[in-house]
């Protein structure tokens, strides 16, 4: 579903990818290697040069910039949001944007988070990062770009999570790509592991 | 005759040196300071009324557009050191956003005020001159505002982006946060006028004895012109430091 082809990073490294449907990568690396860069560079939130892209044998000129941004969701470490905004207020927050007009949620992360009606900035670090994962699941993207998506949550919440990504990819055919310095399990995936 | 104007300044001077005295005995910086900044507006003014001297001479457009693009070079030069950068072409985004809004609404100002000759430079420069005065500190606010407040919140906007928002959508609370900074003290001041403070052009008019009600009119048309030039500096600037942001292929491109 995704190809690149010596993708040239702002730091100068260069790096090919493919990626199959129900696929799972995880970048390896030590830190500042470039691999948080190389997934906002995948998504076109820096710039970066490239031999050959494609998405669904797409390239990204044939896709408009929020409609490549939005099927191939970053998910950033931190979680940002306003500090007034309740739980609902950020499941709802993209429903607001031109992309999302008319579009209806299959996924709904109420379903899986109790008491919507609580403030952003009341969570623990954990948590805000359980509702930015459902957030995203709720936008149907085809790929996930995950930038350390575990590093708050307990082994327990890991595994509900990481549980909750690999039925996401089975059933709707989706894809991620990951980078995370804590170990990330699945039952029946096989991720794949590209070194930086 | 010439001499007899400067004499008049000896008691203000008086006054300031008394003031700097004073302070002199426990605070030597502040009363240097004083000292200084009075020096340099004494300076300024006069070489100012020379050159305007010279400059009203003539009734020629060409003359005021000259003047003009040199007083907005200085006011974008003040823009730039105000903000604490120069990346971005802040210098250039200053400059032209201060061409393309405060321009045209001093040039109205000058034609609707002016029975003859609105484009003379007696009648244009002094309305300019103080509409980009009261207009630059609003700017380089909310150049700075801007810059700061996505330097700060970078982590949101990408996050926002990444959802699938447009740049003008990721965007919108840092724009509305630093209009609102730029125009804030304007507001205030605008607010206060009449009540609390007599502003310095309506001042100086009742000093020359025009009539009350000219002075204040002429003050309103001022305020009116200050308040929307300086929105629409700000407005025209922050799109430009948008577009300096921003990629024309979209990816962020600040540092």
């Amino acid at each position: 579903m995704l190809r690149v082809k010596e993708m040239t990073l702002l730091n100068g490294k260069k790096i090919d990818l493919e990626l199959r449907r129900g696929e799972v990568v995880q970048l390896e690396g030590a830190n500042g290697v470039g691999k948080s860069l190389f997934l906002k560079s995948l998504a076109k939130l820096v710039p970066s040069s490239w031999k050959e892209m494609s998405l669904f044998e797409k390239s990204p000129q044939e896709y408009s910039l929020q409609d490549w941004r939005g099927k191939m969701l970053y998910l950033p470490p931190e979680v940002s949001f306003d500090p007034e905004m309740s739980v609902q207020d950020f499941f709802d927050l993209p429903l607001s944007f031109e992309r999302y007009e008319g579009f209806q949620r299959s996924f709904f992360p109420e379903n899986y988070w109790r008491d919507t009606f609580v403030k952003m900035s009341s969570l623990s670090s954990g948590q805000k990062q359980q509702v930015a994962l459902l957030r995203a699941l709720s936008l149907s993207p085809e790929i996930l770009l995950l930038d350390e998506p575990f590093g708050h949550m307990d082994g327990a919440k890991r595994k509900e999570f990481s549980d909750l990504l690999e039925e996401w990819c089975l059933k709707s055919d989706g894809a991620m790509v990951i980078v995370s310095h804590v170990p990330v399990h699945f039952d029946s995936l096989n991720p794949s592991h590209l070194k930086f | 005759m010439m001499l007899d104007k400067f004499f008049s300044l000896i008691p203000y001077w008086g006054g300031v040196a008394f003031l700097a005295f004073i302070l002199s005995k426990r605070q030597k910086k502040i009363s240097k300071d004083i000292l200084w900044a009075s020096f340099r507006t004494t300076l300024q003014l006069i070489f100012l009324a020379f050159a305007l001297e010279l400059i009203f001479k003539s009734t020629e457009l060409i003359v005021s557009l000259l003047v003009a693009l040199i007083m907005t070079f200085n006011s974008s030069t003040q823009i730039v050191s105000r903000s604490k950068t120069s990346r971005y072409k802040i210098f250039w985004i200053s400059f032209l956003s201060n061409v393309f809004s405060i321009w045209p609404i001093a040039f109205f100002f000058s034609w609707e005020s002016s029975e003859t000759g609105w484009y003379g430079p007696m009648r244009l420069l002094p309305l300019l001159g103080m509409i980009l005065g009261n207009s630059f500190n609003g700017v380089s606010i909310a150049l700075t505002t801007y810059i700061e407040t996505f330097r700060d919140h970078k982590n949101q906007v990408i996050t926002l982006l990444s959802l699938g928002a447009t740049e003008e959508e990721a965007t919108r609370n840092l724009f509305y946060r630093s209009l609102k900074a730029g125009i804030s003290p304007h507001i205030n001041s605008m607010l206060a006028m009449g009540i609390v403070s007599i502003p310095g052009m309506m001042a100086g008019q009742l000093v020359a004895e025009t009539s009350a009600l000219d002075a204040s009119i002429l003050q309103i048309k001022m305020m009116l012109s200050v308040i929307s030039g300086t929105a629409l500096c700000i407005y025209v600037a922050l799109k430009f430091l948008h577009k300096k942001i921003f990629l024309p292929s979209g990816e962020i491109c600040f540092e």
